[in-house]
């Protein structure tokens, strides 16, 4: 297979749009060029260390190693979506629920389409495998961060409400059903957006 | 002799002294004290809300030893302030009330399809009374069942629920600030002074 390598030259071109970009902030007084300069900066660089342990990685290509990466990718999103939440689950259960869930949905698709779809030889093979893994964790880590800052600010702000059906004798499920629901549906929007959006 | 319907062993809500005490069928025991005196601590701790210490027993059941949603269905507690979660009031009613009651209470037949956004706190208060006796619970913890009401609707709101006391064989603790309603109402006198639940 022939890959397609990007020249310093078009690295370039991207950069200077970048620069561009914050040339233009200045001039329309919206005092973000430096963090847009600095946050721009810190991707290169971030990258560049990525395009490194991956080059080690597919030299590599043991599963052991592979698994490893993978596990950190996901901590890494577990990390990131506790960081979106405004109200935290109290102890190890925000991380927990949200890592967890992000891990079944990822993974599992993950290894469905590396099998039985892309049919790689091994299967696990990292070319496919961590790609794949980033876009998916990247979809889930949108719908899952959304989803728990809307029941954790749900339960806070309908504390009451939630009390008093618990009051009249309704079990959890009764109680904080609608705002189970509630999340559970705004999280899917940008999904549902996404291949809508795709349809056209 | 008259049947024990709720029995409280030692009983902790946090700020109040260990309680002992016992409520007969037919029986309405008084609670006054200072406001922030822990009146409505105690209740919620009874209908099983808050932590506490000590034991609750129900017809000879242990609260520990019941479900807390079936518990709160059987000791149904009636907070100061009543929540209001659906649009309509019928949405919160586990059945259609009976138009005795409604009459009782001074209410019109389509009460039940009114907006809780438009209901006046009279109006609220004696809702949230018909809902909590929709439950038939077997003991009611009334905290001022009657104060966002005016003269007339409360002495109807007494008659009713006394006689609900005395025909459905039920137990009442009844926080009142009223010594004439304590009168009229009480057959027991529980007042707090400092931080002790004593006869009166």
């Amino acid at each position: 297979m022939e890959l397609i390598s990007l020249s310093i030259g078009s690295l370039s071109l991207a950069a200077g749009l970048v620069v561009l970009l914050a040339l233009s902030t200045y001039w329309a007084g919206l005092a973000v060029e430096r963090s847009l300069l600095i946050a721009a900066v810190r991707a290169a660089v971030q990258l560049a260390l990525i395009g490194l342990v991956l080059e080690a990685l597919f030299a590599v290509r043991t599963l052991p190693w592979i698994v490893l990466m993978a596990s950190f990718m996901l901590l890494v999103a577990g990390r990131e979506v506790i960081a979106r939440q405004q109200r935290r689950l109290a102890g190890w259960w925000g991380f927990a629920i949200g890592t967890l869930a992000m891990f079944i949905s990822s993974f599992t698709v993950t290894v469905l389409a590396l099998t039985v779809m892309i049919q790689a030889e091994p299967w696990y093979q990292p070319q496919y495998a961590i790609p794949l893994l980033g876009m998916l964790l990247g979809n889930t880590m949108n719908g899952v961060a959304l989803g728990l800052d809307r029941l954790t600010e749900g339960a806070y702000q309908q504390r009451q409400l939630i009390e008093a059906r618990l009051m009249l004798g309704a079990g959890w499920q009764e109680a904080i059903g609608d705002i189970m629901r509630n999340s559970m549906r705004s999280a899917m929007i940008p999904m549902i957006n996404g291949m809508a959006a795709a349809a056209w | 002799m008259a049947t024990e319907v709720l029995r409280l062993n030692q009983f902790d809500c946090g700020i109040l002294k260990p309680l002992d005490l016992v409520i007969h069928e037919r029986e309405c025991v008084c609670l006054s004290g200072a406001s922030g005196s822990g009146k409505s601590r105690l209740l919620r701790a009874i209908a099983d809300l808050d932590p506490h210490g000590g034991e609750a027993v129900l017809r000879g059941h242990a609260q520990s030893a019941i479900p807390a949603p079936q518990w709160r269905r059987r000791v149904a507690l009636l907070p100061a302030e009543s929540q209001w979660w659906a649009e309509t009031v019928g949405e919160h009613l586990p059945k259609a009330p009976a138009a005795a009651d409604l009459r009782a209470l001074d209410l019109p037949a389509e009460a039940t399809s009114w907006n809780v956004a438009r209901l006046s706190s009279g109006e609220k208060q004696r809702l949230a009374l018909l809902r909590v006796v929709s439950l038939s619970p077997e003991v009611l913890l009334l905290d001022e069942p009657t104060a966002n009401l005016d003269s007339d609707n409360a002495a109807r709101v007494e008659r009713w629920l006394l006689r609900l006391v005395r025909e459905q064989r039920l137990a009442a603790l009844w926080v009142s600030h009223d010594p004439a309603q304590i009168e009229r109402v009480a057959d027991a006198r529980l007042r707090i002074r400092e931080g002790e639940a004593q006869w009166s």
